[in-house]
């Protein structure tokens, strides 16, 4: 009986597991601009790391947010924005996590609306003006398929889906973990993978440590279009955290890799020209060189040629555990430079994903980060010119942030 | 009332024969009354002597070294006429004398204390517990999770029909915090085929609910409290079959019988099934599979069988010289159960199951006089190989109408509905109690108790063979040692000590990852893990009757509950790590309780009890999320201190013993006291919080009332009625989010009624029930539904009888 009173409880933890979730300043497509009000949604995770509350505000660089009486309880655990509105799904055991949808209604004030049924997703990404593809991913090779959940977000409901078998497409033997999803124009996801080998014990050992790949696929179909890979980093970006790909203004994409334990590169940034699908192997930007042994962890793109980096504090530390603490700097990789941001604290990197939001200012990014001596959580915010932290608002009673958003009533 | 509950049992009179040593005079028998019951507490008295007995609960007497001469044997009990019998005693004499007493009417009406049950004796004791005596109920379809729900600080919550995974809660302690015991054995050792969600009502006798504070003789590493299920009746003979069919397609039936001759030698059987289609309808929003778009309809469940099949049978001697009680036996059982839904009802699975069997031998030894003069011992042993599986093999979503789709667009690619398995393990649990007590001076007793259990988990996938994470070591040793000290002075006063010792020994494994430096090739390899405590705890308890009818008990606790088998090693079903450095989780608790029993006038009687706590608990186990190579898993750890104060009250009326009517109430002030969470250095918003996602305030209320003699002088006709009341509560936890958004289990009404026909003095008994009368939406968890308005009838024979 134990065993299934432990069953109950633990399921209805699960709904966390899985991943983080997407935010959509990984698109590449400009944000729409903000005509008229606007409000700043949080998605604040209760101290229990359980119950999630979405917060609005219409400031975040001073004062403080409690979760005290306020915030909207929600399920939603992985959320993105599109068509002006927060979709918010929940994860992990459940085989079927509904997705709720959210709007500001004509007074500012955040009310729920639809909830569609999708399947259990690890990321999400906003595709278009109009649409969003959530990923569903194996890491497990007897059930070695991922699925793809296209949504239509201005009339809420699915529009497709596909999915694959990913020990076919490692085709070495193991499997394809694809740690994200990336729009890429407006009729491509490019999505990077990594190699494991997907058996309990050894989830995540591989003998291809020292590859990057990425599959692209075609939107909205989600057909393979080509699968490259490039032998001079390691994998690219982290599972489900919905960074490390990004297509810059000038249509350039860069990928950045952490080189975890059991690979034997660098923790390096690579290049993919605009227009073309192959790596660009005049184009490798060693950040361990550059920054004095220090290790990517999470990147936000901001404009130009210039990323807000969070890196590793420990240069001898395998950055294999998330929970590494972490400082901010940031990184261009056109000037191939690491600038350490001023007043940045050192930090433990959040769980699964770092939400961040980048104010169309394209010179302030928001960013949530947790005080490792008082445990409160901040939105702090960098100028990304003077390479600056400055803290904002005290999130009271949140153990972490899975969304920073902005939307408009 | 006392009537029908006591008629249940029929009118035999037993000739039992009390083993007797040669060389002594002995006279010892049986005291019924005319429907076979005993007499419990009758004083038989040797006329001009000073010696005589009383019967203890089966009725049983036994006066020893009489002398030589001719006496009058009296035997006196309130509520029936005085008997009296001539004897002769030669020496050396063994003489078996049985009385069926004849009821006093007029001194029934008089009378206010009457011979005690085992469960009034029980509640009388320091502890605080709740006897519940199942004769009164062995009629009803109602099964043991359902009456523990009607038990005041107590709530079992279902999942869903019958079968279901349920979780309860005892005065704000839950899951493992509180242990369950079939016949002073831990229940968590015979996995899923013999648990309370399947057990009959019929092979109970009582069931002990000790609330905080938990008896030495029960070796238990609980926090929160213990239930207890006695079966087994010391009866002799008797067959009691029964069968009941209800709404969905339930089906239910037990066989409970035992057969003793003169010699002492013993056949126990206890034998039932359950079989149940749970499709009972449900209010849910149904997913167009292709479109995602929710509807809301009312739909039958369609994938929640359940059935279970499970004998106990025991073969062996009784009231021998070398053994009272010497039992050799073997229980076998199996359940299959189909999952419809996750914890959520948006989690809908059209072919997920789980399934288990039980194949556990198992000894028993009872010694009275071992040595000594009341010097008794007790072991009990068993051994379960019996296995669990979870099978979940078809890569399909379904939705409410049953509808599915293939999650994949090759219908040759493999998955599940949640994450295919077919892991298949067997925990190889082994338990040894034994109790060791001596009786001494009158007044004195000592109980010495060892509980030692035994896990050793092997399983395998045949989906992932070569798993070797699987092929590693899983093995727990515990050992719950207690040693306890009691005092009677009297009827009004006891008073016991006592003193545990919880030890437990863990081998598990830990993984490493190993680089190659040449080739960087990576490879994972394990070692052995050990990890073993210690701890000591400590308490008292006392029962005082302070005037007539006020008793007052009161009780203390240093306790412990130590790390279960998943929590330490982990459940890849379900993406839980291991952690082997779990510390156990300690609580002290404080129990005040109040008794009070009054008549008014002749016919009206009055039971007015309440019970108050003040725990203090320290490093609750609870899961936390923690990220594993990026993807998150669950792990548990030690955190949270919790601080209880409850109070729980009940009052039963009764009238001319044929109408009852009764009401409990439990509130329980369930309040974090973790001031900083995790290495937080700001005092956390939910400090002081209620604990979220567990009832706070509940009660029943039933009335039962009792025709004698409808259709005939020994039939009974008695109608009962019962209501249950959940307060709302919360989800998660109530200062966070703006209080219209909460997440809340609404307040619950449930209405139950039934009839129960009794012919033939308990014989034949014919029960109708309606439960959920009014067809309320019943919710125990968070949005799971439970069944609606349902109809069974229960059909049982029940005779006891002679040796032939």
């Amino acid at each position: 009986m134990n065993r299934f009173n432990f069953f109950l409880l633990a399921g209805l933890f699960l709904g966390l597991a899985m991943t983080g979730c997407s935010d959509d300043d990984d698109n590449p497509i400009p944000d729409p601009e903000l005509i008229g009000n606007s409000k700043y949604i949080l998605a604040a995770v209760g101290s229990d790391q359980l119950s999630v509350y979405l917060l609005t505000a219409d400031d975040l660089s001073t004062g403080s947010l409690s979760l005290a009486g306020n915030g909207i309880e929600a399920e939603g655990f992985t959320f993105v924005t599109q068509n002006n509105t927060l979709f918010g799904s929940v994860f992990g055991g459940y085989s079927q996590g509904p997705t709720t949808a959210y709007n500001l209604d004509a007074n500012g004030k955040l009310v729920k609306g639809i909830t569609l049924n999708t399947p259990s997703c690890n990321f999400a990404v906003p595709v278009n003006k109009d649409a969003i593809v959530q990923g569903s991913v194996s890491y497990f090779v007897s059930s070695p398929t991922s699925s793809f959940t296209v949504l239509n977000a201005v009339n809420p409901q699915i529009t497709s889906t596909a999915s694959y078998d990913m020990f076919q497409m490692a085709g070495n033997g193991e499997m394809a973990y694809i740690n994200g999803l990336f729009s890429i124009g407006s009729d491509e996801l490019w999505a990077p993978y990594r190699c494991i080998k997907g058996v309990t014990g050894n989830q995540w050992g591989s003998d291809y440590m020292d590859s990057a790949w990425v599959a692209i696929f075609k939107y909205p179909d989600m057909t393979v279009k080509k699968i490259i890979r490039d032998n001079r980093t390691s994998f690219i970006g982290e599972g489900g955290s919905q960074q490390g790909l990004e297509k810059i203004d000038n249509g350039d994409i860069y990928a950045f890799s952490t080189a975890r334990q059991g690979s034997t590169k660098p923790s390096s940034v690579t290049r993919i020209k605009s227009g073309t699908e192959v790596f660009d192997q005049s184009y490798l930007f060693d950040i361990e060189a550059t920054s004095g042994g220090y290790k990517y962890a999470r990147v936000t793109y901001v404009e130009g040629t210039r990323f807000l980096s969070e890196m590793y504090t420990d240069a001898s530390i395998a950055p294999g555990a998330v929970s590494g603490l972490a400082k901010l700097a940031i990184i261009d990789v056109d000037k191939k430079t690491v600038t350490w941001v001023v007043n940045s604290p050192t930090y433990a990197l959040s769980l699964f994903i770092t939400p961040t939001y980048v104010e169309s200012d394209k010179e302030t990014i928001n960013i949530p980060i947790t005080d490792a001596s008082t445990g409160v959580v901040s939105i702090y915010r960098v100028n990304i010119s003077t390479a600056t932290a400055t803290k904002g608002v005290d999130i009271t009673g949140a153990s972490g942030i899975y969304a920073i958003e902005k939307m408009t009533y | 009332m006392k009537i029908l509950l006591t008629g249940i049992f029929c009118a035999f009179s037993f000739l039992g024969i009390a083993q007797i040593n040669s060389g002594k005079t002995i006279i010892a028998g049986i005291i019924k009354d005319k429907k076979g019951d005993p007499v419990i507490g009758a004083s038989v008295i040797i006329s001009k002597t000073k010696i005589g007995a009383a019967t203890d609960p089966n009725g049983y007497y036994i006066i020893k070294n009489t002398p030589k001469g001719t006496y009058e044997v009296v035997v006196k009990s309130l509520g029936f006429k005085t008997q009296t019998n001539s004897i002769s005693i030669q020496n050396g004499n063994q003489l078996s004398l049985n009385f069926i007493l004849e009821e006093d009417p007029k001194a029934l009406n008089e009378v206010i204390v009457q011979g005690k049950t085992t469960a009034r004796k029980i509640q009388e004791s320091g502890f605080n517990v709740n006897a519940i005596e199942i004769k009164k109920l062995i009629n009803t379809t109602t099964d043991i999770n359902q009456l523990l729900n009607r038990t005041s600080g107590m709530r079992i919550r279902e999942s869903g029909g019958l079968g279901s995974v349920f979780n309860f809660s005892m005065n704000g302690f839950t899951g493992n915090q509180v242990k369950f015991f079939l016949d002073g054995i831990p229940m968590d050792n015979f996995g899923t085929s013999l648990q309370i969600n399947n057990i009959p009502i019929n092979m109970a006798d009582r069931i002990e609910i000790y609330k905080g504070v938990v008896p030495v003789w029960l070796g238990a590493d609980a926090l929160g409290g213990a239930v207890n299920i006695v079966t087994n009746p010391n009866k002799k003979n008797y067959l009691d079959v029964s069968y009941s069919y209800g709404s969905f397609n339930t089906h239910r039936t037990a066989i409970n019988t035992g057969y003793t001759s003169k010699s002492g030698f013993t056949v126990q059987l206890n034998a039932f099934h359950n079989y149940s289609d749970n499709n009972y309808k449900v209010d849910v929003d149904v997913a167009n599979l292709t479109t995602g778009v929710y509807t809301s309809m009312r739909v039958r469940r369609f994938h929640d069988k359940y059935r279970n099949e499970t004998i106990i049978t025991s073969i062996g001697v009784t009231e021998k010289r070398y053994a009272d009680k010497l039992l050799l036996g073997i229980t076998l059982g199996q359940n299959k159960a189909d999952i419809q839904t996750g914890n959520r009802m948006f989690d809908v699975y059209g072919t997920r199951k789980r399934n288990g069997d039980i194949v556990m031998p198992s000894l028993k030894y009872l010694k009275n006089n071992l040595f000594a003069e009341n010097l008794k011992l007790s072991v009990s042993a068993n051994y379960n190989f019996g296995y669990e599986q979870l099978v979940d093999t078809l890569f399909r979503q379904y939705n409410w109408l049953g509808e599915y789709r293939n999650k994949s667009t090759n219908p040759n690619i493999l998955g599940g509905e949640l994450r295919r398995t077919l892991y298949k393990y067997k925990n190889n649990n082994a338990s040894l109690v034994t109790n060791l007590s001596y009786k001494f001076a009158e007044k004195h007793s000592l109980v010495l108790n060892n509980t030692f259990t035994s896990f050793n988990r092997k399983g395998k996938d045949e989906l992932d063979p070569e798993n070797e994470q699987n092929k590693q070591a899983r093995k727990n040793f515990k050992n719950v040692f207690g040693l306890g000290y009691q005092y009677n002075l009297n009827e009004r006063f006891n008073a016991s000590v006592f003193l545990k010792n919880y030890n437990q020994s863990t081998t598990g494994y830990q993984t490493h990852t190993w680089q190659d430096e040449i080739t960087y090739i990576e490879s994972t390899y394990y070692t052995r893990l050990k990890n073993s405590m210690n701890n000591t705890g400590y308490g008292a308890a006392t029962s005082y009757l302070l005037v007539n009818n006020l008793r007052i008990k009161a009780s203390y606790e240093k306790t412990y509950r130590l790390p279960e088998n998943t929590e330490l090693f982990g459940s890849p079903i379900i993406d839980l790590l291991p952690n082997f450095d779990l510390s156990p989780e300690s609580s002290s608790n404080y129990n005040l309780g109040l008794v009070y029993q009054f008549p008014l006038g002749k016919m009206h009687k009055f039971h007015i009890e309440s019970n108050m706590i003040y725990r203090n608990s320290k490093d609750f186990i609870r899961p936390t999320l923690t990220s594993y190579s990026g993807v998150s898993m669950l792990q548990m750890v030690n955190q949270r201190n919790v601080r209880t104060i409850g109070i729980d009250g009940e009052t039963r009326y009764t009238y001319n013993d044929a109408l009852t009517v009764g009401m409990n109430v439990s509130w329980q002030n369930i309040r974090n006291v973790t001031k900083y969470e995790d290495n937080s250095s700001t005092v956390s918003l939910i400090y002081k919080d209620r604990i979220p996602n567990m009832p706070y305030l509940y009660g029943n209320a039933n009335a039962q009332y009792s025709l004698k003699g409808v259709g005939n002088a020994n039939n009974i006709l008695s109608i009962g009625y019962n209501l249950t009341y959940v307060h709302e509560y919360y989800l998660n936890w109530p200062s966070l989010g703006a209080s219209n958004t909460k997440l809340i289990i609404p307040r619950q009404c449930q209405h139950d009624a039934n009839a129960v026909y009794s012919l033939k003095n308990g014989t034949y008994n014919i029960t109708l029930e309606c439960r959920n009368l009014f067809d309320a939406k019943i919710y125990d968890n968070f949005s799971l539904q439970k069944p609606g308005r349902s109809f069974s009838i229960k059909l049982r024979y029940f005779i006891a009888g002679n040796h032939k």
